[in-house]
């Protein structure tokens, strides 16, 4: 079954736990383990934090929080359009942050590369960031009837050939149950979509930056910028060992990573 | 999330319940460190997280700062009952080096 939801909220910290639960409610279609919930949950609050803090630190801008069911896995896109990140590749190092005198861990963007079962981060100063988290579930995805976003193709695929107005797009509305938020997706991201083409883009280190949706064919990515910045998480990379106050501490995120 | 500082056998125990995040971290750290310095003669301290129902980095952030200032004192600190949720964030961090789990 197919199924989608999309949520924007402005960046206040009160709307955390809303955001993460509402992930999580959707997520309930999927079956996952209580674990599996966690994790999901856990990966949210992570990006919506950083949202708040990073992405608009000195006034609440708007998050867009796009997820999408498709058979045992949910894909989720956590859009902001703040600060942006000028490193993508040392924001998503182990214990790195700008704001340490804040109690800042750094540990944000390496807990979601551990709990999801992808992630990857598109970046531009000034334009916002968009990441893309897909966490596939052991035992999920049970069909439960006829998902009408089936015939719309792979999850989160922009609905560029679909004019606004056509009944497709209507009952796509009334399928996600919010016809005002359908209709208020962000123009320039379709705009963004229709000349990204990520298949062909590569990292700044050359690095091919490819994302696949279960079925094998590829998620088009729908970056607010073009994704020049996009770095792919570096994968069960052992983590260094570094406390925030400088003192020794030993990870074990390695190991957490490789167990997912 | 709520905080309740109770001192036994010359030991700070810090209870958390509830979900520790960027939205509950401001209150929580003012709690804790109002207990720890009301406390300051302890001989050693104990974060209880059996109440914690989520928790993120914040949490690692938050327990390292009381740690420092714990530290400050001279009181060692450790963890007790956390669940398998907050156990998974707190092991990634390496946290334990520094704050053992009882």
């Amino acid at each position: 079954m197919n199924n989608r939801m999309t949520l924007e909220l402005p960046s206040l910290s009160a709307n955390g736990p809303f955001a993460r639960d509402t992930v999580a409610a959707f997520c309930a279609q999927l079956d996952p383990s209580l674990d599996e919930l966690s994790d999901v949950k856990t990966a949210v609050s992570e990006a919506v934090t950083n949202c708040i803090v990073h992405a608009y630190p000195d006034a609440p801008g708007m998050v867009r929080i796009e997820c999408a069911a498709e058979r045992s896995a949910l894909h989720i896109r956590i859009i902001d359009y703040g600060r942006g990140i000028a490193d993508v590749a040392r924001a998503l190092e182990p214990f790195y942050t700008t704001l340490e005198s804040e109690e800042r861990s750094g540990m944000g963007f390496t807990i979601m590369q551990a709990f999801m079962s992808e992630l990857s981060v598109y970046s531009e100063p000034g334009k916002g960031t968009t990441v893309s988290m897909r966490k596939e579930f052991l035992h999920g995805g049970r069909a439960r009837g006829e998902g009408r976003a089936q015939e719309n193709g792979p999850a989160l695929r922009e609905e560029g050939g679909v004019p606004p107005n056509s009944p497709a797009r209507e009952e796509e509305r009334a399928a996600d149950g919010c016809a005002a938020r359908a209709a208020a997706r962000p123009e320039r991201a379709e705009g963004a979509d229709a000349g990204a083409s990520p298949e062909h883009e590569k990292a700044p280190d050359g690095g091919k930056m490819r994302e696949k949706a279960p079925d094998g064919e590829k998620m088009r990515e729908k970056a607010p910028d073009g994704g020049k910045t996009r770095e792919k998480a570096p994968d069960g990379e052992k983590m260094r060992e570094m406390a925030p106050d400088g003192e020794k501490m030993r990870g074990a995120g390695a190991k957490v990573a490789d167990a997912r | 999330m709520q905080v309740v500082g109770k001192v036994a056998e010359n030991t700070l125990y810090i209870f958390l319940s509830g979900e520790l995040d960027e939205y509950s971290a401001p209150a929580a750290r003012r709690q804790a460190d109002e207990a720890i310095d009301a406390n300051a003669a302890c001989e050693r301290a104990v974060f209880d997280l059996s109440g914690v129902r989520f928790m993120d980095s914040t949490g690692i952030g938050f327990l390292v700062g009381r740690y420092k200032r714990l530290r400050r004192y001279g009181i060692p600190a450790a963890i007790q009952s956390v669940d398998l949720a907050a156990d998974k964030v707190l092991s990634m961090s390496g946290v334990y080096a520094l704050i053992p789990k009882l």
